[in-house]
This record gives C-alpha cells, structure tokens and sequence, in this order.
C-alpha cells in the first residue's frame, strides 16, 4: 500500500513538473490597467481570450499573455527591446511611436499587406501615417480621436447665444467666452477651461499661424518662439488674467474637479474620450454636469485674417509586431483578428475613441451617440499625426511647452520670455551631442 | 587557536559574508562599473554603437543649464530639510527621552512614517497640500489664511516638499538622538544640578555637547539622503512647477529613462557621486575635529 501511494505520488510529481505546456504563447503587450475589472477591462480582456479560440478552430493550440503597463509603458518597452525580450505584439501611443518605428523595434508590416492590398484601405488615410515610412507599414491603426473644442450646449442656451459656426475665429472665440462666463460668485462659471498640458493647446500655436518645429524637426528656436506664437500665447493668456473667461491655474486646482464635468465651464479643448465621462440622463444630484445631449463639438477656432482650414492634430492607437517577435505569422494573423470589423465592433463599443476603421466609425454615426459621433467624424479624418509619431523624444517638447504655459499663466513670464526659454531648453535636448 | 582551527573559522566566515557579497558586486559594484564605462561614451539606450567621446558628456553636463538648476533645487532642499530635520528630532527625541506615558506608543508612531512606501505617503501629502481642501488650507482657514496652492506655485513647492520630508525622515533621526539623549551618564545632570543649572544650562553644556558625534553622522547620513531624493517629487510635483523642484535624483531618471541618453545621465550620476563624496569628506572630518572637542570639553 505505502509502495504504491509512494509511486502514485512519484508519477504525480514527474507529471506536475513536466514543464510549461507546449502551446506556443503569443505575448501582447499594453498600457491599459492590470485588471481593474473595469467594463473596458473585461472587454478588452474577452477579446484577447477569443483570439485563442478563433486560432484553435483553425486548429492552433495558442496561450495570449496579455502583459499590462500601467505606467512607464516607453522605458519598460526600450528596457524590454534592449534585453531582446520585447512582446510579440505591441501596442503602440502614436504620440510616441516614433521611436519605436524609427529604431527597428518594429517588423515592416508591408510584407503581408501586399498580400492584402485592400487591407489598408479600409482604415482612415490619415491614421496610417503614423507609422508609415516610405512604403513601409509599422503599425496598423486601431483607433483615434481629434482634439476639438468642446461645448456644453445648455450653457450657450442660457446666455441666449449661437453655437459657433464653422471658419470662427479668435474674436468669436472671445465674444463667445465672455458671452457665457458667469461672474456671480454663487453660480461662477468660466466661459473656456484652458489646460498647460500641450498636447492640449499645441494646436492653437498651429492656428494662430504658427509651428512649434523647424521644417527639417531639428529646431525650436526661430520656430516655437515665432512672433505668431508669442501673440498666441498673449492671446490664451488674456483669457486668464485680462478678460478672465478661463480660471487661473491656482483656480482649477483649488476646484478639485473637473470644472467642464461639473458644469462650471462651459468649453475646454479635448478628444473623444471625454464623452465617456457624461451621463445620459441628467442626475438629481449634479444637475449642472452636462449630459451627452448637452455636448456638442467644433473644430479650433482660427486667428483674424488667418486664411486656410483649422488645423489640429489626432492622438491614436494601433497595434505592431516586435523585431524580437519569433512567428510573426501568428502576430500577423492576432492583428488581422484585432483589427477586424466584428472585432472592432466590439472594441469600439466602448466609445473612448473613433475606430481607425472606417466601416466601423460609419457605423457608429447610426448609434445612439451618432450626432456626437458624426461631429467627431466630421473633424477627425481632418486631423493631422502627432508631432511625436515622426520625431524622437517629443517629451520633451511637450515638457518645455507645459513650463512655458504655466509660466506665462502664472505671470512669472511674458510669453515671449517664456517660449523663448522653452525653444532654447528644446533644441539643448535635441542637440545634446557630447563634445569629443 | 590552531592554523587549522583559525582557517576553519576564516572558511565559515566567508561563507556566511559570500551572500552579502556576491549580492553587493552583483547589484551594486558591478552596475556602478558599468555605469562609470558608459558615461564615456555617447549612447542612445535602445540604438546600437555607442560612439566613445572620453570626458565630452561631462563637460557637456556641466555647461547644461538644466543639470546646473537641478544642482542647485537639490542643494535647496537639502539646505533646508537636513537641519530642520535634525532640529525637530532632537526636540522630539527630548520629549520621548523624558518620563511620559506611553512613550512607547509614541516612538512607534513617530517612527512609522520610515518604514511606510514612499509613494503611499506622497499621496498622503498630496491631499494634505491640495489648495482649498487639503488639509492646511482647510485648518488655515479657520484662522483668516487666505488658500494657497503648495504644490503649484513655485514660490511654495520646495518649501512643501522640505516641509514633508522633515516628517517622513523623523523616525531613524529621532531614534539616533533618543539612543544619544539615554546614553547620557546621568551623573552629569546630578552635577549640574547641585551647582544650579537650570534645564536650559543643562540642555546647553550637557546635552548638545554629548549629542556632537550623533549630529554629525545624522548630518551626514540626511545630505547624502537629501541629494539623492526621487519619490515625493515624482509622485508630487514631477520637478514644477516651472523647473523649481526638479532636484538631481528627478533630473537623471529624465534623462535616462525620457531622454535615454544613457551616457550623458551616467556622466551627470557621477558627477553627483563626486559631491556627495566632497560634502561626505568634508563632514567626516568635521565629525572627527567635533567628536575630539567633545572630547576634551
């Protein structure tokens, strides 16, 4: 009896250590949360688990490692690269692609895309050029949203004005801002919610007539310090501290909230996923927050005597393939799963964004949201890339423009002192070249 | 003791040192090597070939002025918070050291701000700075203080930082000055008693003198602590507002890890190892001509 328990437990031991499975992994790395258990979460985690059974019916016995990052995805993917254990797939912020696309950690998706012609073209043009080098393809697009402005419509019927109309200008801007700041301590509302954060207001510097690099990236000075910017910068301060239609940097932090969800401005500058945080029905006890039904979104508005379109830029997700990727036949056939349109049907569901695919977005102008959704749209293909999907270390960009900004805010600067250190700061970075 | 017994003991020795040390030049030595070898050379973490440059990323660390204005946020806060620190631990280490009920209690709580996560407690002091709700504008206002943002105005932020890290630093500093304050003979209060001290003369004369050799190593141990802090300005201010709290230990970790340019942050890392050494060297030798006037006064 002892023998044969010793046995059983021998062949026990040898079979509970035989090793992983022999089911190849396909490793997909993210920045989303490490399972909060949030209804994003257990979305996305449903889609990585189908991709699993979708392989096994084609008769492929796969594991997916989803390996979440929630902070510090870039050092952690460069550490990872550099180790040579990069995940199969990566998720890629186009905001920061560029340095993935520009170091070879990335495998040329164009390969299979000849084999595909028509892939591409179901997706935004304008999304594939963050990751497109030449005809090489990096990345393909899963989603994106344009910044826009956005508006809380109650708040404009109460001041008995307009919604802005399509080509309004600063000036409009202003008589708008003014039109809907509310001075009376008891209900204090501020016309416009101006952020320091530059990805936020970059491109209010492009529609004053502006840039913030050189031609060739390489530069700030002469550039990001530009008389047209410098006037832009004035134009966004005097809103704060001479016409006082946008709240003081110590005001915003003072308030603790979000001052646009709370109902206590009535325009800030932001992308598609703002709309997740508005409830559909009015509350009883936040009656000043807005609804869905009381957003509406409109293009930057552009400066006097500007000529051209407003211009503004889009942040975007997509999905790559690592060099240390060893079956990116496998990777290849996940991104086809992630990217198609039942797949980013369901994706997409969560409303954060604009899927990249342009059958899906149509699809979502039928939905519920699809008078929100046709105004995002109706930007969005519009949108340029992110300065940081062509140029390296554009944190650094955004850095020195979030100091400029809360300089000038604070009156510790003018904004020409300001953007003049900040160009100064930029090209240091871009320029750091140890002297031999 | 026999050779033979002398070389068993030596063998065991080694042994139970072998972890220690095998981990301290695997963890420490080794990276640190490595270290000082990169900041020779000109290298973008994630491109191959870096390009050997001798000296040039130190002297380009020092004609940058972004490094020169982290040096100087880090000298800052450490010419603040090591004395402030030190001050309100002898003064909490005195209250401890006296007869008071649940002393001990007192020690512990004093001390568990040290042996709590960093990050928890910059949260903590988050809310306690957050202009209008957080705690110090909320006491202040009961007195007529009008609100003001700690963490966003830069007139403030270095100022709150020192403030924060005067309490979390409190623990192992006012343990030091306990174990000194206890290990006072207290035949030399007796005596001065007799001849009429008051408690101040005492504090003055006995005190402090016999606390010489333990201020000068909490001195020592709090600037290398200081000049090397990461946590609370990560977590609380992220180096602004405006550059104001972007201190050294801030500025590398951009560097590396934003800018990745490997060579250049291992060359500025150095170069504030060898201030650290300077002010180290300088302290010790100050501790030693202090602990000899101790000696003889």
């Amino acid at each position: 009896m002892r023998r044969s328990i010793l046995l059983c437990s021998i062949i026990g031991l040898l079979t509970g250590c035989a090793g992983p499975s022999a089911k190849p992994t396909l490793r997909i790395s993210t920045w989303g949360q490490a399972g909060d258990d949030s209804d994003y979460d257990r979305l996305v985690e449903s889609i990585y688990e189908d991709f699993e059974k979708v392989a096994a019916r084609e008769g492929k016995q796969i594991d997916v490692r989803v390996e979440k990052m929630p902070a510090e995805y870039v050092p952690k993917m460069v550490l990872a690269h550099i180790a040579g254990v990069t995940p199969d797939v990566v998720t890629l912020d186009a905001s920061s692609s560029a340095l993935f696309v520009n170091n070879g950690m990335l495998k040329d998706l164009s390969p299979y895309l000849r084999q595909e012609p028509e892939f591409l073209e179901q997706f935004f043009p304008n999304t594939l050029q963050t990751a497109k080098r030449g005809d090489k393809v990096f990345a393909i697009p899963t989603d994106f949203t344009p910044m826009v402005v956005m508006l809380n419509k109650r708040h404009f019927e109460e001041a008995g004005i307009a919604l802005p109309k399509h080509g309004w200008t600063w000036d409009d801007f202003l008589r708008i801002s003014k039109s809907l700041t509310v001075r009376d301590k008891s209900k204090r509302r501020y016309g416009f919610l101006l952020t320091t954060w530059m990805p936020g207001w970059v491109m209010w510097l492009w529609n004053g007539g502006g840039e913030v690099l050189d031609e060739a990236n390489l530069k700030a000075t002469g550039t990001l310090d530009s008389p047209q910017n410098i006037a832009t910068l004035a134009f966004l301060k005097s809103l704060v501290t001479e016409h006082k239609v946008a709240p003081a940097l110590s005001q915003i932090q003072a308030s603790g909230v979000d001052l646009f969800a709370a109902g206590q401005a009535s325009m800030q500058v932001t992308g598609h996923w703002a709309l997740v945080g508005f409830p559909k029905e009015r509350k009883a006890d936040n009656p000043n927050a807005p609804t869905l039904d009381d957003i509406s979104v409109m293009e930057l508005p552009i400066r006097p005597g500007r000529t051209g379109p407003s211009r503004t830029v889009f942040y975007a997700a997509g999905t790559g393939i690592s060099s240390a990727c060893k079956d990116p036949d496998l990777a290849w056939q996940y991104i086809r799963y992630w990217a198609s349109q039942a797949n980013q049907t369901r994706y997409n569901s969560s409303g954060i964004a604009i899927s990249a695919r342009k059958d899906v977005a149509e699809a979502r102008l039928r939905g519920p949201l699809g008078r929100l959704e046709r105004e995002f749209q109706r930007i969005g293909p519009l949108a340029e890339p992110p300065i940081g999907s062509r140029v390296e270390g554009y944190e650094s960009v955004e850095n020195a423009g979030r100091e400029a900004m809360e300089s000038v805010l604070s009156g510790s600067r003018t904004p020409e002192e300001a953007l003049k250190i900040a160009a100064a700061r930029i090209d240091r970075e871009f320029a750091k070249e140890p002297r031999k | 003791m026999s050779s033979a017994a002398a070389r068993k003991e030596a063998r065991t020795a080694w042994l139970f040192l072998a972890p220690a040390f095998v981990h301290l030049i695997c963890f420490a030595l080794l990276p640190i090597a490595v270290a000082f070898g990169i900041s020779f050379f000109r290298w973008k973490l994630y491109r191959p070939n870096p390009e050997f440059v001798g000296f040039g990323n130190y002297f380009s660390a020092l004609s940058d002025p972004t490094f020169g204005n982290a040096m100087w946020n880090s000298a800052r806060f450490a010419l603040v918070s090591v004395p402030a620190g030190m001050i309100v631990a002898i003064g909490v280490a005195i209250l401890l050291a006296g007869k008071i009920r649940g002393s001990a209690i007192y020690r512990t709580l004093y001390y568990l701000p040290s042996i709590s996560s960093g990050v928890a407690l910059a949260m903590i002091w988050i809310y306690v700075f957050l202009p209008e709700t957080g705690l110090i504008n909320t006491a202040s206002k009961l007195f007529g203080i009008p609100d003001t943002d700690f963490l966003g105005k830069k007139e403030w932020a270095m100022w709150a930082l020192c403030f924060m890290s005067v309490w979390t630093g409190l623990g192992p500093k006012m343990l030091l000055y306990l174990a000194g304050i206890l290990g006072v003979p207290p035949s030399l209060y007796e005596a001065a008693m007799l001849d009429g001290a008051t408690g101040w003369q005492a504090f003055r004369s006995i005190t402090l003198p016999m606390l010489v050799p333990t201020s000068l190593f909490v001195l020592v141990t709090s600037t290398i602590g200081s000049l090397q802090v990461f946590t609370p300005v990560y977590m609380m201010t992220k180096g602004g507002p405006e550059g104001s709290t972007e201190v050294v230990g801030y500025h590398l970790y951009n560097e590396a890890w934003i800018q990745f340019n490997t060579g250049l942050a291992s060359a500025k890392s150095f170069l504030l190892l060898l201030v650290i050494v300077v002010i180290s060297v300088f302290q010790f030798r100050l501790m030693k001509s202090g602990m000899e006037g101790a000696r003889e006064g």
